[in-house]
């Protein structure tokens, strides 16, 4: 078991190398290997994910090397979440494209086995040096991602995105020298320790820049720019995993390099408000921007900003249950934003344009992808019974519970304004159009993808009622990164606390 | 003093990338000024191990101080990211010149409406 932290990074690594070779020598291989890879990863991620659910952390030390000198990958409660929606979103993913891929998946698959070892990595490692390669190594495939169609607008969004990026690396790269110079250790664990006794100047400027650096990455307004023209050029295909994925493991960095730095119990109060006032600006921004999209990959892609401002939302309100929540909504997200951008996907291909207002009679000619379609954007606008309402109750809830009433207008607000572009894009679907529709070109794949697609859509509903069964999981590790005692924040938080030493807790609770 | 004027050369070098960043509109120079500016955080990196008394870390018994590897390994891949980014920013570059025809980033906006 203590093996399978290395293994989440080493199968999707190994597979993007084995998969390029075979794509040379017996390019017929190809899809039963990229199936083989993402069984494997999804499997050792989910055994990896249950066992730390089950006993507590689990970590290995790169060649037997103990803290001090060697690099520790470890998989606690707080990581054990998102490395779930890296280890399962992309290898569906992988199956996705290689159930929809007509010829062979090329370049692309190859690119999607390096984000999954990238993603899978940034969840499992506990050392910053080891965070940033994961970090840049996202960045450049995500590049490669956005124009990987090779024509000249995909290739000048990503140039968008490279700037972006860069600077966003640049930001990272100056907050572990600070880091560094201060603690002397790039160890997360020793770091976290540390972080109370670090000079507040020190810790402002780091916090600074780990705040633009991810910022960047997961769009907080106004550094989201980039993002809707990213995920049109990319493709539904890969947009589903870079906001379902990609963003909510960025997500994670963040809250593990602040919380860490913020030492326990007090984070630094202005970082938790411009998280706080960030989301909520990022929620309103993104969903006004999403009504006014004519294209379905930029509606769903300022869907995405909204979303992430959601999250953002919970974890700046500074309790263990914002945090908690801010986490199952990052979950949930990537589950319905995965389900919307596919099923999207399927009804733009009947209908041979992503133009909203060109869709009329979708819904008949395609009427499973456009109730699989309904179910993933009922549950992003957050209607009961779907897990979004149950994520985005629970952050109201947190908000009310620090006497804070604006962040709840702003839910509510938001979900207002994402149900009229979502009920707008119904409405077109479901005009009768005047002259029938010429048959789609048939597509590949249509069943597995829209097994696949189902699948992600019963999580929608199963998870809306299993929300309590979880919570507590997540409880403890919003508690567990806050340093708190038990039994503070969350209502439903009496959990015994954990036997097994947790490497990034407090030394003492 | 050395380290002074060091870490007065890396806020130079910095500003300098970060003018060219926002001043030019040229996709190249914009490559080269993202380019300068990482030159300069390495040069941080780089200062976070100088130690003119330390010897090279190797292990050896009659060697008591040696300079720190880590931020010399840290630099080293941050070069090589640095490398392979801007080696896409150009690749891009070229893309964009062929298929839209300009390297001018202020028209590109207008192109891709």
């Amino acid at each position: 078991m203590s093996s399978f932290p290395v293994l989440v990074i080493l199968i999707p690594l190994g597979g993007a190398f084995l998969v390029s070779l075979v794509q040379l020598l017996l390019p017929r291989l190809v899809k039963p290997l990229l199936i083989a890879v993402a069984l494997a990863q999804g499997l050792v991620s989910a055994a990896l994910v249950t066992a730390v659910a089950r006993s507590g952390a689990v970590s290995h030390h790169l060649g037997g090397w103990p803290a001090p000198v060697g690099i520790a990958l470890v998989v606690d409660e707080l990581s054990a979440l998102f490395l779930a929606v890296a280890g399962i979103g992309m290898p569906l993913t992988l199956l996705y494209l290689t159930a929809t891929s007509r010829t062979s998946p090329g370049k692309t698959a190859v690119l999607l086995c390096l984000y999954a070892a990238a993603t899978a990595g940034q969840t499992v490692t506990g050392d910053l040096f080891n965070l940033f390669v994961f970090i840049e190594l996202t960045t450049v495939v995500t590049i490669g991602l956005i124009a990987r169609k090779g024509t000249g607008v995909s290739a000048a969004h990503a140039f968008h995105y490279l700037l972006y990026a860069s600077l966003s690396g640049l930001f990272l790269l100056l907050a572990i020298v600070l880091l560094y110079r201060a603690t002397g250790t790039l160890d997360l664990a020793r770091i976290a320790a540390l972080g109370p006794d670090l000079p507040p100047r020190v810790a402002a400027l780091a916090l600074a820049s780990v705040m633009v650096a991810f910022g960047i990455k997961i769009a907080l307004v106004p550094l989201h720019l980039w993002q809707p023209g990213a995920y049109a050029a990319a493709g539904s295909s890969v947009a589903a995993a870079l906001s379902g994925v990609g963003m909510t493991v960025s997500t994670y960095a963040l809250v593990r390099l602040v919380w860490s730095l913020g030492g326990g119990n007090d984070v630094p109060g202005l970082v938790l408000r411009v998280l706080l006032v960030g989301g909520c600006v990022n929620v309103l921004v993104g969903h006004v921007l999403g009504l006014v999209q004519r294209d379905i990959r930029r509606m769903l892609a300022f869907s995405s900003v909204a979303h992430a401002g959601y999250i953002l939302m919970g974890l700046g309100l500074g309790t263990a249950a914002g945090l908690a929540a801010g986490m199952l909504h990052a979950a949930n997200h990537a589950i319905m934003k995965m389900a919307a951008f596919w099923s999207g996907r399927a009804l733009m291909q009947h209908a041979s344009t992503p133009w909203i207002p060109r869709l009329q009679g979708v819904a008949y000619a395609a009427p499973g992808w456009f109730a699989l379609f309904m179910v993933a954007t009922l549950a992003l606008v957050g209607i009961p019974p779907f897990h979004g309402f149950a994520s985005k109750a629970l952050l109201a809830r947190a908000s009310l519970d620090q006497g804070l009433d604006l962040p709840v207008v702003v839910i509510a607000v938001g979900t207002a304004i994402s149900l009229a572009y979502y009920a707008r894009l119904y409405v077109v679907a479901l005009r009768i159009p005047r002259r029938p529709r010429a048959p789609p070109p048939a597509s590949p794949g249509r069943w597995a993808a829209g097994l696949i697609v189902a699948v992600l859509c019963l999580a929608c509903l199963a998870l809306g009622f299993a929300t309590p069964a979880v919570m507590p999981a997540l409880d403890r590790a919003a508690i567990r990164a806050f340093g708190l005692p038990a039994a503070v924040g969350h209502p439903r938080s009496e959990t015994t606390p954990r036997s097994a030493p947790d490497p990034f807790g407090p030394e003492a609770p | 003093m050395i380290v002074a004027a060091t870490y007065a050369a890396a806020a130079a070098v910095m500003c300098i990338g970060a003018y060219g960043l926002l001043v030019r509109r040229n996709l190249i120079h914009i490559c080269m000024s993202i380019s300068i500016m990482e030159t300069a955080a390495i040069l941080l990196v780089v200062l976070l191990a100088y130690d003119p008394a330390g010897s090279a870390p190797i292990l050896d018994p009659e060697v008591a101080r040696y300079v720190d590897p880590l931020p010399h390994a840290l630099a080293l891949t941050a070069i090589v990211i640095a490398a392979a980014v801007t080696a896409l920013g150009l690749a891009l570059a070229v893309i964009i010149h062929r298929r839209l025809g300009t390297l001018r980033i202020d028209e590109l906006p207008r192109l891709l409406r």
